[in-house]
């Protein structure tokens, strides 16, 4: 049942057991540990179901046809968080650039789902093909020279899961409480709403609206290059410095061996 | 088309948004191997910028795309560094660790071992 407060007890207890399941698996060595750890989360991500079903069960009676109800938009979603959670305890570097390059999958999806198809593509040759993949070649290497995986945790791995628990109490509660403060059961209240939003940004400074006549590509271009220039040009020497810079870091001098 | 199907793909964005930011951030503070470190402040950047995505699509502007776009050449920037950083760390001390970044000094202009570099080679003998 969606409350009006940040301090829902199903939320907390939802945060706290996706805590207690990423402790698990950032400091469990044994498989019993790992698949308890597992357990725990995806009970935490079903708690976090039930707590949103109010609306979700209401958004499915008043959009049928959303985008937001479909697998199409829930498979890749879900698949993130999954991934994202598997990269940050992967014990592997390498196990872990694989299982980054998954969740880029499923973010170039969500991106696609939001009419962003420059942006999936983006994310997929420059995150996936360039770093993650230079990121993959260099656990590898790190593998292969013998590096240990054991000392891959912080000192005080129960306080950062805590920590992260309390954040996510903050964050998805704020969240919870303005979905549960928008009167969401009143659906022409709400329409007009999302209409007076619409209307708003509409009439803001630098508003660029997407045109369905022209390619999104020529969009994209001039929405860059036209309203944000100077970020550009910010972005492209930012660039060349850290190329140039990363070139003269990774580079072996002749006065270094090998410790 | 219906205003609140909108309002619906914008919730559900941002809910994923949160969660991809907290797990990005649990495993930031957590983990001490430079990749996976990599990896999660990835995460969190990723979260934001389907948060912007979200937004953009929402009000049927490009700004929150373009946003998107220079998150990810933050993100491409950061990569470049912390590769360069890993092969340094591995060719020179053996490990992926950041706790050990401290060992990783410059090389001295004559070309000598640094006193640092020396004493661990001498442990490590």
């Amino acid at each position: 049942m969606m409350s009006d407060t940040i301090f829902s007890p199903t939320l907390i207890a939802a945060c706290f057991l996706a805590g207690a399941g990423m402790y698990l698996l950032l400091v469990g060595r044994r498989t019993v540990a790992i698949w308890l750890g597992a357990v725990l989360v995806s009970l935490a991500l079903t708690l976090l179901w039930l707590e949103f079903a109010t609306a979700i069960d209401w958004w499915k009676q008043v959009t049928p046809n959303s985008a937001a109800a479909s697998p199409l938009f829930i498979f890749p979603g879900l698949g993130a968080i999954v991934t994202a959670g598997m990269t940050v305890t992967a014990q592997k570097a390498s196990k872990s650039a694989v299982w980054f390059l998954a969740m880029l999958c499923c973010t170039a999806a969500l991106y696609a789902i939001h009419d962003a198809q420059f942006l999936a593509v983006g994310t997929l040759l420059i995150l996936g093909g360039g770093s993650g993949t230079l990121m993959l070649l260099v656990a590898q290497r790190a593998e292969a020279v013998g590096s240990d995986s054991e000392s891959t945790i912080a000192s005080e791995p129960l306080l950062v899961c805590i920590c992260g628990c309390l954040l996510a109490v903050v964050l998805i509660g704020t969240f919870h409480r303005s979905l549960a403060a928008t009167s969401i059961r009143d659906t022409e209240q709400m329409r007009a709403t999302v209409e007076r939003w619409h209307a708003r940004a509409e009439t803001s400074a630098g508003h660029r609206p997407i045109d369905s006549d022209q390619p999104r590509n020529v969009q994209a271009g001039r929405s860059m290059l036209g309203d944000h220039p100077v970020a550009v040009v910010i972005l492209a020497v930012l660039l060349l410095v850290a190329i140039i810079s990363g070139t003269l870091l990774a580079r072996n001098s002749a006065g270094q061996t090998p410790i | 088309m219906n205003p609140l199907h909108d309002y619906h793909l914008l919730n559900s964005s941002l809910l994923i948004g949160a969660v991809l930011f907290v797990v990005g951030a649990v495993g930031l503070a957590a983990r001490r191997n430079l990749i996976v470190m990599f990896f999660s402040a990835a995460i969190m950047l990723q979260a934001v910028s389907i948060s912007l995505c979200a937004f953009s699509s929402f009000h049927g502007d490009w700004t929150g795309r373009t946003a998107g776009w220079i998150v990810l050449a933050i993100t491409a920037v950061f990569g470049i560094l912390v590769a360069a950083v890993g092969v340094r760390l591995v060719e020179r001390l053996r490990t992926l660790d950041i706790s050990r970044w401290s060992e990783l000094e410059s090389p001295s202009p004559l070309g000598k071992q640094t006193e640092s570099s020396a004493t661990v080679e001498a442990e490590h003998d």
